[in-house]
């Protein structure tokens, strides 16, 4: 199941969320949404769901463990170990089919089985194992409320990543509250909004335009996948904080106006942030992070980024994709950071814009090649001519989504509601409710007629 | 930076919370619909639930597809989806472009050099036959009216199936429609919510035709009747298109001769056309009904000559005006005739073969191809045996 | 805080381990096989076995006659047999490339099996009893159906001509 579903939206959420209210205050609160994540995340089918299942008492058991060792060599030992589980499955789904595949088709086979969400839940799991592991927090003391952590059915599928050490306090205590509530629909309405509108809509375009090769045709496809991936991405960890907040969790932000940065180092500090805050915690600092070498740190930091090239996927691309991040990264901290501050705003945001556009052409290329012949495109290397008919009529018929997806993506939507929040007084609450009805019936309406189309990021 | 936290707007939850239960409960009382008028297909009712299906997903796939099938208010939201890309300022929605007080489906991209090979099974049809064949490939309105296009469509291009037709037939007579349609052009000769031709840009298509096969033809003869002003066709159920409508209208001359139509299941009527199609969904199913594999007519128009047709939907509402030129009309689709075509051969003197298709059709379906290179292949075989013996 | 018994953990940590392995061995070797043999060469090797006057292929447009497939959802298919309806001796074995034209392809199949069983039963004993015994194996992009003496083989032979193209 996942959150564009009619059966989410209107079956399976209210019912879930209504009925909360009757055990929210119990001790029964952890034990009901675990059960309705585990229905959630079974939807799918019933194999993933042992995998879930699976994983998560490996996961508990051997947090446990791990807590009940003293001795910090034998620590360590049950640690490789329990991670070194996690890891093979996620080697088995993710990387055995595509580095193997030609050796069987049984292997080849593989990545399509990978049960949704692996890499995120697997990830809050070793959160959790590092953290007790480095005597951050106690082992969870009950398998109820680890499951809850790791497969609470709004981040289960897509993220945010949880941190286990700072979550630990909310899952005794995550009192509902008005003003939560209140929150977390207007957050669960704005991600539907950047899901449904726009991030599908930049993917019809993105489909109709591929394989065009004239300049224009090549930079609409380019951003297409720019702003599809975004508000894909911060659409769903929208309406999973909108989620948590209904049923009293908080999660952090999982984007913050990436493409407002201005520069790579600050980009990534924005987008995310969940992932980027994991591997920092758990394999940049252990690595020594920059209390070391220049040249060793240098070493980290592609290491980091290689692993979150990895991360996303087995293909050559992501990995170069990876290094790519990181390589910008080094070469800011070393020599481009002075200059770039010096420059006016607008140019280090082109630069930064620049810099993903490249970046997530890597992302979306099957293959090096037609990654590397694309971006040669943005550059008036191999294109076929400036544009063409295909490439205009796209153009013109996406202005009013280009439109949206920059007054959003630039943070200008803010200020504009609070513009209107002023004009309004105490009208607001009114328009702003009927606003966002109209949105979700807007939403409806884009969902009934579209052939379903998966969120992007649960690929990865 | 510290971000501005705009305050909650506290009506917010609850009413989303009654909104969705609201939905929920109507999703609920309201019995399933087995038909989408509006999407022209059937709606889902059911889900299996077995062991094997809950292991993969398939149960809660076709739950959601169940639920989302029968959602409450489906075509309302269908259509508002329509306005909304309008307004917007999208000019095409999955294929089809919406035109100027029209909507005209983009041209199919061939596929597996389906055209170049049906040409051959054509000429080796022909040649095998020995009997007169005429090829009549139709284009559609995106091609035809192009005025009608939103500027700068990307229209795919026809051309060069056209150009192939006209160089590579050899033995049958290629019946080029186009200069005919396109000299009407302004006129209504294309429906503006479905693929198909009107019955004006049939009766184009059948003096094309039967000017190829030298039988001279006046179109004043046909007068137009309206029977239908409500029409909404493929193309608004592809689309959701609300407020374009069409109006069906049958073609009959005075001229016009008796005639007995044997369906494919055996029953006989005397009339071609099927008024019960006019109160449904397809009411273009007036002009012969729906996927008949073979249909025949018996008229008593004084001539010898005798039609066998090849087609697919399109030559459906030209098939009224070829009445009154031969003594009968076998008329067969191979989409849906599986049987021997050696049967349909022998059941008549046949003088004249036609082929009449939409330029869509013979560009990606194969049926005629794999019709005719049976029979050809079994003749062939034949004709090589004789030769030898 | 009450202090767990490590002992306990580490069974548990085992068992989960086990059963880990179990669900991840299945999804290689058990259920259903991707296979790349190519589809010419899985037909000669299953043909080869056959008598080509109780099979002989039957031609794409005709297929329809019996099964109720369109041969355009299916990447690739053939059938066999012969224009005997007496004779209950049939095979046809397809090619997918996606989910939904297993589906598909099963469905047509077992309609086929049902008409022909309901057919022949009642005056063809040893035609319905073929059918009764017919043999359908559906595997992740191949797709076999048989009826007739030599089941078993037929479906080992289809298995091995998927494997000998790997």
């Amino acid at each position: 199941m996942v959150f564009t579903d009619l059966t989410f939206l209107f079956g399976f959420l209210p019912v879930v969320w209504l009925l909360y209210r009757l055990v929210a205050k119990t001790k029964l609160a952890n034990f009901y949404l675990l059960i309705a994540s585990l229905i959630f995340y079974g939807w799918g089918g019933l194999r993933s769901l042992a995998i879930l299942i699976l994983v998560l008492v490996w996961n508990y058991l051997a947090a446990g463990r791990i807590g009940l060792e003293e001795d910090p060599e034998k620590r360590k030992k049950v640690l490789f170990l329990a991670v070194g589980v996690n890891l093979a499955v996620l080697f088995f789904y993710r990387y055995l089919g595509v580095w193997f595949g030609g050796l069987s088709g049984q292997l080849a086979n593989l990545p399509k089985l990978m049960p949704v969400g692996l890499s995120f839940y697997l990830f809050s799991c070793l959160s959790c194992l590092f953290d007790v592991a480095s005597n951050r927090c106690l082992a969870p003391s009950s398998l109820i409320n680890f499951g809850v952590y790791a497969a609470f059915f709004g981040r289960v599928n897509m993220g945010p990543i949880g941190h286990y050490a700072r979550f630990e306090e909310q899952l005794t205590s995550h009192p509902v509250t008005r003003a939560k509530s209140a929150q977390g629909m207007s957050l669960f309405l704005q991600g539907m909004l950047r899901k449904v509108i726009l991030a599908d809509n930049f993917a019809l375009l993105y489909g109709t335009i591929n394989g065009n090769t004239t300049w224009l045709g090549n930079l609409l496809l380019g951003f297409a996948y720019f702003f599809q991936l975004y508000f894909d991405f911060s659409g769903y960890s929208r309406m999973a904080r909108g989620l948590a907040l209904l049923f009293g969790f908080q999660i952090d932000p999982n984007f913050n106006l990436p493409y407002t940065a201005a520069s790579v180092q600050d980009f990534w500090r924005r987008w995310h942030i969940s992932l980027t805050d994991w591997f920092r915690d758990y394999v940049y600092i252990p690595l020594g992070g920059n209390r070391v070498s220049a040249n060793r740190w240098r070493i980290n930091i592609l290491c980091v980024w290689l692993l979150t090239g990895l991360w996303h996927g087995a293909a050559l691309p992501f990995i170069v994709w990876g290094l790519f991040q990181g390589g910008l990264i080094l070469l800011e901290k070393e020599y481009l950071n002075a200059g770039l501050k010096k420059l006016p705003a607008v140019i280090s945001h082109l630069y930064l814009i620049l810099t993903q556009l490249i970046g997530w052409t890597f992302f979306s290329s099957p293959s090096l090649m037609l990654a590397l012949t694309r971006i040669g495109r943005y550059f008036a290397i191999g294109i076929s001519e400036f544009a063409d008919y295909a490439a205009t009529f796209e153009l013109f018929g996406n202005l009013g989504l280009f439109f949206l997806a920059i007054l959003l993506s630039s943070g200008l939507s803010v200020l504009l509601a609070q513009m209107f929040k002023k004009q309004l007084k105490g009208k607001w609450q009114f328009w702003n409710t009927l606003g966002w009805i109209g949105v979700l019936i807007v939403c409806i309406s884009f969902l009934v007629s579209a052939t379903a189309r998966t969120f992007l990021y649960a690929a990865f | 930076m510290k971000k501005k936290r705009i305050k909650e707007n506290r009506y917010l939850a609850p009413a989303m919370s009654l909104l969705l239960v609201c939905t929920l409960l109507l999703s609920l009382i309201l019995p399933d619909r087995s038909f989408s008028a509006a999407e022209n297909r059937a709606l889902a009712k059911s889900a299996t639930v077995s062991l094997p299906a809950m292991e993969d997903g398939t149960t809660g796939r076709e739950l959601n597809t169940w639920f989302s099938d029968q959602f409450p208010g489906r075509n309302m939201f269908f259509h508002l989806n329509y306005l909304i890309r309008k307004a917007a300022g999208e000019r095409e929605i999955k294929d089809v472009f919406l035109g100027k007080g029209a909507l005209l489906a983009n041209p199919e991209a061939e596929k597996n050099d389906n055209i170049s090979a049906t040409i051959n099974a054509l000429n080796q049809f022909s040649s095998l036959s020995g009997l007169p064949c005429y090829v009549m490939v139709c284009p559609s309105a995106a091609t035809v009216q192009p005025h009608k296009l939103p500027y700068d469509a990307p229209v795919r291009g026809v051309s060069p199936a056209f150009d192939a037709l006209a160089m590579n037939l050899n033995g049958p007579v290629n019946a080029d429609v186009r200069s005919a349609l396109n000299d009407h052009n302004q006129e209504y000769i294309f429906y503006r919510t479905d693929h198909h031709w009107t019955t004006k840009g049939a009766g184009q298509g059948a003096k094309t035709l039967l000017e190829s096969m030298s039988i001279q033809t006046d179109l004043n003869e046909f007068e137009l009747m309206p029977v239908s002003r409500d029409f909404q066709g493929t193309l608004a159920s592809k689309t959701g298109s609300i407020g374009l409508n069409d109006t069906i209208e049958l073609a009959v001359s005075k001229n016009t001769p008796n005639y007995l139509v044997t369906w494919a299941d055996g029953t006989k009527t005397s009339s071609i056309y099927n008024k019960a199609a006019l109160n449904t969904k397809d009411q273009y199913q007036v002009f012969l009904g729906a996927n008949q594999a073979k249909v025949r007519i018996d008229t008593d128009a004084q001539t010898n000559r005798s039609l066998l047709l090849f087609k697919d939907s399109y030559a459906n509402s030209m098939i009224q005006y070829l009445l009154p030129y031969f003594s009968s009309i076998t008329i067969v689709d191979p989409r849906y005739y599986f049987q021997d075509l050696d049967l349909v051969m022998a059941s008549d003197l046949f003088t004249d073969i036609a082929f009449v298709y939409s330029y869509d059709t013979f560009a990606t379906i194969s049926s005629l191809k794999d019709l005719l290179n049976d029979w050809n292949s079994a003749h062939q075989a034949e004709s090589d045996q004789e030769t030898e013996g | 805080m009450k202090r767990r018994n490590p002992v306990f953990l580490n069974i548990g940590m085992a068992i989960t381990l086990c059963l880990l392995t179990f669900i991840l061995g299945q999804q290689i070797f058990g259920g259903k096989i991707h296979f790349k043999a190519a589809f010419n060469e899985v037909i000669s090797k299953l043909t080869q076995n056959l008598d080509p006057e109780v099979y002989p292929q039957v031609e794409t447009s005709a297929l329809r006659r019996y099964i109720d497939l369109d041969p355009a959802a299916v990447n690739e298919i053939s059938m066999y047999r012969n224009e005997d309806l007496m004779s209950a001796g049939e095979m046809v074995i397809a090619h997918f490339e996606n989910p939904q034209a297993a589906k598909d392809f099963e469905t047509a199949v077992q309609n086929r099996i049902t008409s022909q069983h309901d057919i022949y039963s009642g005056y063809a004993p040893e035609q319905t009893a073929l059918m009764e015994n017919a043999l359908v194996d559906i595997q992740d992009n191949y797709g076999l159906y048989y009826v007739g003496e030599n089941t078993a083989g037929m479906d080992d032979a289809f298995i091995s001509a998927l494997k000998g193209g790997q």
